[in-house]
């Protein structure tokens, strides 16, 4: 009971979320509104010089007149509790202070933090203010958190203080709206303070029933551009689109988005392994997927509300099963991949993926995931980890190889508390029909894999699984699908661990 | 302890401290490692040596007449359809089911998957099908399913090529289930001749000869197989033994499995065994000859009264005198004849059910004052009219359902016309049981018998309707297998 209210409450609030980023977004000038990691440069400098070309860019288009006037930025940190909130300010303005400074249409730049109390006022009042001080544009910048995202949102404003009209009543304009928003990552975490690491008696996990049931792959991702993701479910010849929602009394459950059957005109494979096989990955706002009865990837996305599945031969080429970060290779009549990988992108060699540090393990795979997942001092580390077809989880994180043994099939990895710390979910490696267990782990950075949870026996089969975040409260969930017992009429089952 | 001693002791002293601390870290290791129960695919790999029941002659498709032998076949041999468990027909070589064909009226086209593998490396063809499905109208026991097509105006069957994956071909009259009948078992696609090369597109490939050295037939996992991989990666089918040399070698670890029994002794059997019962679906038929003594329908019927099903049960028939639930034409007659007669009992030779049949028929018949003479036949196929009373036919179903098993039936038993009748219209239960009203044959019951295997041996596992053995499921566990090595050489590529 305690999970259905914590998954209610969370969507609730991803619910005002959204509507509230929607309307920022709106009101953004063209800027990026969402920021994410690269393994180039830090979230916090993203971060920062995302905002300083918008505010630069609101700049350019607004008419600020020819003489040189001063510019006033005011700060508002809306971080409770956050242990370094005035660096973390410091960090995110420091780049727009100093491509003000540079500026040489203004005198002098005059940054100030302003009360948190002030952070929601929107009217033209501190422009005004600002412009019986003498100042000719005001930034007002404002710092706060929303679920699991730092959203960073300003207004720039022309005070209009140079006319003769102004020496009655100043006619500020609004000239920009900056917005910039990232998920709270380990580096952001150093800033605002730390999750709590889950613990075996703070897992949150939910069953929810799907649609059908022989899934043999899954991924989540945005397809119709509402901000929130959808989960494309893939059987062996058909895909269906789910997202979550709620019912009318409140509780949590998976909504059909739309379904659609391969078509014949896709290709088949000549030949196809005793059990299907399919990988799924994100791609933009589709997801690419092959399962082992099609001759080719195929695309999945929505166009006007309706599935659409074409034959998708980029990044992977006609041959591997897309992975999202490389592609792999099915040995041919077996139910599991290859070891080497081939990389993204039509054309490239096979094993230029494993260049540099060569495959995880040489027996190949049933399940992968690899991740980069952005440490506190802003660095990012390699995470990979596979099930061998020996039901070995092998894990690499950087350089260093580690695992264990007796696991299943489904595979999943997320960092759930933004920690840089990875964990997995993992099944078991009994028999079909016999029950099965999920584990949560997580993988230090020694590369060492630690239980952290396990779930009780469940009667069905956990063959797949993923990690996403479904209810967009900016937290990472890990999903796997429980496909009922032999025998049994009940629809298969979507947990959702967090 | 002298200063030597010790010197001589300490490296002892060391490595064994290193021993006890390598352990203690890998007990220590294990315990910490987190476990948990659930599913793994099986895993492929391993090796089954399996002693035949009946000797393997070849493994042509259409000429298969023990359910072993059929078993071997269909892990070689694919067919163009196949239909599940629900009775859903499945394109296996087909890429879909026949579509009518635009250009020549009445006709259909069926499409083959591209890129199927032969095990000869080669690709698969339409031209390949066309030959094998011509051969298989040449051959009894197949020719009768080919009746559902039409004869062209050369006297063959109305196939053809017509494009390199594309075949053409014209159903005998409207509504065919043109899929269903090239479904069944004796059209599987051989290529060239299998009683030669045995060249497929199965699970497995036939390394050698059939019946080669030492009468072993070695079959390899085909990779490229069109239903995927078997999981095992070696079969060796072995010659049929005395049953006291068959359970000496199961004990032994020679074979994995025996059609005799668990054990030679009467206590349990050292290492644990399981058991698989054949699903009861192969009928055995006694055939009266047109020209010889059971043509007097009073004798026929005075044969099959005599006849005691549960002493037919002791030497392994189950008791049933029908073929899938429909009750044939023979009626029993309790007048004995006023003289002695004699009848000529042919049994296919190599088959120890049908021998064992055949000897306890002798007796029970001698006993209500018939005599019979037994005699070898030849394993396939009926033999040449006269020379026999009576023969010994053993009937595999060559799809599911009543229809396709009465017709193979009729086929057995020399019946083609009736047969061919039939095989239009597979589907039909009415004109299933019209046909077997009509067939006037004994049915002395069905096959019944029983694999013993180690149980380390996962899905050892009988079709339900057509009683053959699925090779291709068998699986050994991760624990019994050696090291993935096969799976790393694999991943490594071949080796320069």
């Amino acid at each position: 009971m305690r999970h259905g209210v914590a998954l209610a409450l969370a969507l609730a609030t991803a619910t005002c979320v959204r509507a509230a980023d929607a309307q920022d977004a709106g009101a953004a000038d063209g800027g990026v509104p969402a920021v994410s990691a690269s393994a180039e440069r830090s979230t916090v400098d993203a971060l920062a010089s995302t905002l300083a070309a918008q505010v630069a860019n609101a700049l350019g288009a607004a008419s600020l007149g020819e003489a040189r006037g001063d510019v006033r930025v005011e700060t508002c940190v809306v971080l409770s509790a956050a242990p370094r909130a005035d660096a973390l300010a410091a960090a995110l303005t420091g780049p727009t202070l100093s491509a003000l400074r540079a500026d040489v249409r203004f005198q002098s730049v005059d940054a100030v933090a302003i009360d948190a109390s002030d952070a929601a006022d929107e009217s033209d009042a501190p422009a005004r203010a600002a412009a019986r001080r003498g100042y000719e544009a005001l930034l007002r910048i404002v710092l706060e958190t929303r679920g699991n995202h730092l959203v960073v949102r300003g207004a720039l404003w022309r005070t209009s203080r140079g006319g003769w009209r102004a020496l009655f009543r100043a006619a500020p304009a609004r000239v920009g709206s900056p917005f910039v928003r990232a998920r709270l990552d380990a580096e952001l975490r150093l800033y605002v303070g730390a999750l709590p690491q889950v613990t075996e008696d703070t897992v949150v996990a939910r069953a929810l029933a799907l649609p059908g049931r022989g899934y043999v792959a899954l991924a989540a991702a945005d397809l119709d551009g509402d901000g929130r993701s959808e989960l494309v479910l893939a059987h062996s010849d058909s895909v269906e689109v789910v997202r979550l929602g709620s019912s009318a009394r409140g509780r949590l459950q998976l909504e059909s988005v739309a379904s659609q059957t391969f078509a014949a005109t896709l290709p088949r494979a000549s030949s196809r392994p005793r059990r299907t096989i399919a990988t799924a990955a994100a791609d933009g706002n589709g997801v690419l997927l092959r399962t082992s009865e099609l001759a080719a990837p195929t695309r999945a996305q929505l166009v006007d509300g309706r599935l659409v599945l074409s034959a998708s031969l980029a990044p992977c080429g006609q041959n591997l099963y897309p992975l999202g970060d490389a592609c792999a290779l099915a040995v041919p009549g077996h139910d599991h991949f290859s070891a080497r990988l081939g990389a993204l992108g039509a054309g490239a060699p096979r094993d230029q993926a494993q260049r540099r540090s060569g495959p995880l393990t040489l027996a190949g795979f049933y399940a992968r995931v690899a991740r980069k997942l952005r440490r506190a001092d802003g660095s990012v580390l390699d995470v990979e980890a596979v099930v061998t077809p020996a039901g070995r989880l092998a894990v690499r994180v950087g350089a260093r190889p580690g695992g264990a043994v007796a696991y299943g099939t489904a595979l999943a990895l997320a960092d759930l508390e933004d920690d840089g710390i990875a964990e997995l979910l993992a099944s078991g490696p009994g028999l079909s029909g016999e029950g099965d267990r999920l584990a949560l782990l997580r993988v230090r950075e020694s590369a060492q894999v630690l239980a952290v949870w396990q779930s009780d026996v469940l009667a069905g089969d956990i063959w797949i699984a993923a990690s996403a975040d479904l209810d967009d409260d900016g937290l990472e969930e890990l999903l796997a699908v429980e496909e009922p017992a032999r025998g049994s009429t009940e629809p298969a089952r979507l947990w959702i661990v967090q | 302890m002298t200063a030597a001693t010790s010197a001589r002791w300490r490296p002892r002293l060391t490595a064994r401290i290193f021993t006890m601390s390598a352990l203690a870290c890998a007990v220590a290791t294990l315990a910490a490692t987190p476990r948990a129960h659930g599913v793994l695919p099986p895993a492929f790999g391993g090796a089954l040596r399996l002693p035949l029941a009946a000797p393997l002659e070849d493994v042509d498709p259409a000429r298969q007449a023990h359910p072993l032998g059929a078993a071997v076949s269909a892990a070689i041999f694919d067919t163009l359809y196949a239909i599940d468990a629900r009775g859903a027909l499945l394109p296996v070589l087909a890429e879909s089911l026949p579509v009518p064909s635009t250009t020549t009226t009445g006709a259909f086209i069926i499409t083959l998957r591209s890129a199927l593998r032969r095990h000869d490396g080669q690709r698969l063809v339409a031209a390949d099908v066309v030959a094998a499905l011509r051969r298989a109208a040449t051959m009894p026991r197949a020719a009768w399913l080919l009746g559902a097509l039409a004869i062209g105006a050369d006297g063959l069957l109305d196939v053809r090529a017509v494009g390199a994956l594309q075949l053409e071909l014209r159903p005998a009259r409207e509504g065919v289930e043109l899929a269903r009948v090239l479904a069944a078992r004796p059209l599987a696609i051989a290529v060239g001749d299998p009683r030669r090369r045995a060249i497929g597109t199965g699970a497995f490939a036939v390394r050698g000869a059939v019946g080669g050295s030492d009468h072993e037939t070695v079959l390899v996992q085909h990779d490229a197989a069109t239903l995927g991989a078997p999981y095992l990666e070696r079969v060796t089918l072995l010659a049929p033994r005395a049953r006291d040399e068959d359970l000496r070698a199961l004990e032994l670890g020679e074979t994995d499995a025996s059609w005799f029994g668990a054990t030679l002794y009467a206590a349990p059997a050292e290492g644990s065994r399981s058991a698989a019962e054949t699903p009861v679906v192969c009928p055995v038929l006694l055939v009266a000859s047109e020209t010889g003594a059971l043509r007097d329908a009073g004798l026929r019927g005075y044969v099959l009264a005599s006849i005691d099903r549960r002493r037919l049960e002791r030497a392994g028939l189950s008791a049933d005198a029908r073929i899938a639930g429909v009750d044939v034409a023979a009626a029993p007659s309790a007048r004995a004849p006023a003289t002695r007669p004699t009848l000529r009992l042919a049994v296919p030779s190599g088959d120890p059910l049908l021998a064992r049949i055949a000897e306890s028929l002798a007796a029970m018949l001698d006993e209500r004052g018939v005599s019979v003479i037994v005699g070898a036949a030849p394993a396939v196929d009926a033999p040449a009219a006269g020379g026999w009373d009576a023969r010994l036919v053993s009937v595999l179903p060559p799809l599911p359902g009543a229809a396709p098993l009465i017709g193979a039936a009729l086929a057995a038993a020399g019946r083609a016309d009736a047969a061919r009748a039939l095989a239009a219209q597979l589907s039909d239960a009415n004109a299933a049981a019209e046909a077997a009203r009509r067939f006037d044959v004994v049915v002395l019951g069905r096959r019944r018998d029983t694999l013993h295997y180690r149980a380390a041996l996962r899905d050892v596992r009988f079709d339900a309707a057509l009683g053959t053995l699925e090779l291709a499921n068998i699986w050994l566990p991760r624990v019994v297998l050696p090291v993935a090595a096969a799976a790393v050489r694999r991943a490594r590529g071949p080796r320069r």
